[in-house]
């Protein structure tokens, strides 16, 4: 028995965009989510990133992409607890062509960006929570992504932690990345301009806000 | 090739931060490489010590022994070699450029002043040490008028020099073999390393094969051995069948009559070595064998384990672009880091192990490159092998299942 997670949903992200997908558990955003941020092929229909079309690709292509061109934030951070911050953050190049050390300006300078400028070399077990889900986002940015998917970023941390990475999210967008936000809370939803909501894998209901000039 | 570098880079540091995990590896594999060690180690010895024992007896020589094997296992009196033998042998070959008699006698004794001591002492003739190739370490050979004159001078070993002298020089004194035979020590010959099949070769005595016939055996016909050089290059199998031939046709025997003599060649020596070794080689080669297969499936099972833990991991790395091939190429490097280190460790707790027995057991022992690059290869070969499936089965991780 199969069971379809998404069913002829059709969604137009456009780069700079803030763009939240509500949904309940089982919705199928999670399956949309993992869809746009190439970590899986739709059984069919297309999928296309800065015009290259990522429904036919092989799983290795799929990494390159994940490398080149995406950030992810995840609710539970996922940092590698036996490295130091530092070292989480500069993570995704040593899947990159460029030598790992010449990226370590990079992310010092990402780093002071999350305000996070002096843990560099603490384990992430040593950070608070909001302090573990900036490096997180620092990590996220490190190969200069088209866009960063953030899946319920801060599902984890209490309400004010929660509005100071919005607001992170909120000044990268600014700054021009495009941000995916992956959630069932419709007040995080809330930051982003658009709202697509997803109901038994299909696109229940869109609304546009204006986006902020 | 930086991204290699790269999947090293994070398999060292994974290594050195699941220490459990790398402590069982290692200690695991390192028992497996320090019993290889000690194999390699003792079975090198031994053909060391065959090759030694070859060099000291000498590779262009042969020894002959009066009497056949079975006789000489039956304890029989072996009374078959001659004196006119040696006339007749140094006669028919003009290539057996020394041809040395000895008769000897075992547990003699021998005294100087009031000091007393039981040793072995062989007739034979200034050729002796020459024959032997053992040089004279202190004082002089055995001269030509010695024998043919039968004056009582002798040479003495090592041991014999140290327990009768404790120090003092020998040369000039005169010992006293069998209570009543006066010697005059004209040499010391050198240091032959201690035991030699569990004979002290420094515990000897040397004396004009005419003084001991005559004085201590009473016996002018019969001698005990022959030992015989040759020039250098010839063909020294052929010269075996020649003697033995010879021998057999002067000993007037008949066809289907055994010998009754023995030639033990250097061939012959690491023949019967090499046979000793190979069923040492084969029980503990297994022994060996095994102990490094068990290593590899503890190996196998913790990294399977350690796969399902650092799934998270796993997962975060295919996120952020690692491919199937750098999970797999990371965690393969783990498990060969973890065993080249186990092959190190090893090859350390083998020496330990080796030096240890051979100072318990007098076992020879011989480390070389080999016994560390055998032991390394086989190291590194276990990482390589029992990697490969937990390697695999980590990179076939659904980076969707990966990271829920």
């Amino acid at each position: 028995m199969t069971v379809e997670a998404l069913r002829g949903v059709s969604l137009t992200v456009n780069r700079g965009d803030f763009t939240a997908i509500m949904g309940t558990s089982g919705s199928g955003k999670t399956t949309l989510m993992n869809i746009i941020g190439c970590l899986d092929t739709p059984t069919s229909g297309t999928y296309i990133l800065n015009g290259r079309a990522i429904s036919a690709m092989t799983d290795d292509e799929l990494s390159v992409i994940r490398n080149e061109t995406i950030g992810f934030v995840f609710q539970n951070f996922f940092l590698l607890h036996y490295a130091t911050v530092i070292e989480n953050i500069l993570l995704p190049t040593l899947y990159m062509d460029v030598p790992s050390h010449a990226m370590k300006e990079k992310a010092m300078e990402l780093l002071a960006t999350v305000g996070l400028e002096d843990r560099a070399y603490f384990k992430p077990r040593q950070l608070s929570g909001g302090q573990q889900q900036r490096a997180a986002i620092a990590r996220a940015l490190i190969n200069n992504p088209a866009l960063i998917i953030c899946d319920e970023p801060t599902g984890a941390l209490d309400t004010r932690t929660a509005s100071e990475i919005m607001k992170i999210f909120t000044e990268l967008n600014n700054r021009g990345t495009t941000i995916i936000l992956v959630t069932h809370d419709s007040n995080i939803a809330a930051y982003a301009h658009t709202t697509v909501h997803i109901k038994d894998g299909l696109i229940d209901d869109a609304f546009n806000r204006t986006p902020r000039q | 090739m930086n991204r290699f570098a790269n999947n090293i880079k994070s398999a060292a540091y994974a290594v050195l931060s699941f220490k459990l995990r790398t402590f069982f590896c290692l200690f695991s594999v390192s028992l497996g490489i320090a019993s290889i060690t000690v194999i390699v180690a003792s079975v090198e010895g031994a053909y060391k010590k065959a090759y030694d024992f070859v060099e000291k007896f000498g590779p262009e020589t042969i020894l002959i022994f009066g009497g056949s094997a079975e006789q000489r296992a039956n304890g029989e009196k072996m009374k078959a070699l001659t004196l006119s033998d040696i006339k007749a042998i140094e006669e028919a070959f003009p290539t057996a450029i020394l041809v040395v008699p000895m008769v000897m006698k075992w547990d003699s004794g021998v005294s100087y002043k009031n000091v007393k001591h039981k040793t072995l002492v062989l007739g034979s003739t200034e050729d002796y040490s020459r024959s032997w190739s053992w040089p004279i370490a202190e004082g002089s050979d055995l001269s030509h008028e010695d024998i043919v004159f039968g004056k009582n001078t002798c040479l003495i070993g090592m041991q014999v020099a140290e327990t009768l002298f404790k120090g003092t020089s020998p040369i000039g004194k005169t010992i006293l073999i069998n209570t009543r035979i006066p010697c005059k020590v004209t040499g010391v010959l050198s240091d032959r390393s201690a035991s030699q099949m569990g004979i002290n070769l420094n515990d000897r005595i040397i004396i004009p094969i005419g003084v001991m016939m005559k004085k201590m055996l009473s016996d002018t016909k019969y001698i005990s051995a022959i030992k015989i050089k040759y020039q250098q290059g010839h063909a020294l199998q052929h010269w075996i069948a020649q003697m033995r031939l010879f021998l057999r046709d002067r000993h007037q025997l008949k066809e289907g009559q055994s010998d009754d003599f023995t030639i033990v060649s250097p061939e012959e020596i690491i023949k019967f070595l090499a046979a000793l070794t190979g069923s040492l080689v084969v029980s503990l080669g297994i022994s060996g064998i095994v102990s490094l297969v068990v290593s590899g499936f503890v190996l196998a099972n913790l990294f399977l384990l350690s796969v399902k833990e650092r799934t998270r991991e796993i997962g975060i790395r295919r996120a952020v672009g690692a491919k199937k091939r750098d999970i797999f190429n990371q965690f393969i490097i783990e498990s060969t880091l973890i065993t080249s280190a186990g092959g190190v460790l090893g090859f350390m707790l083998g020496y330990g192990a080796s030096k240890l027995l051979a100072h318990i057991a007098d076992f020879p022992m011989h480390f070389s490159w080999k016994a560390f690059a055998i032991g390394f290869t086989l190291a590194v070969a276990t990482g390589l092998v029992f990697g490969v499936q937990p390697a695999r089965s980590a990179a076939n991780l659904n980076p969707i299942e990966a990271i829920k």
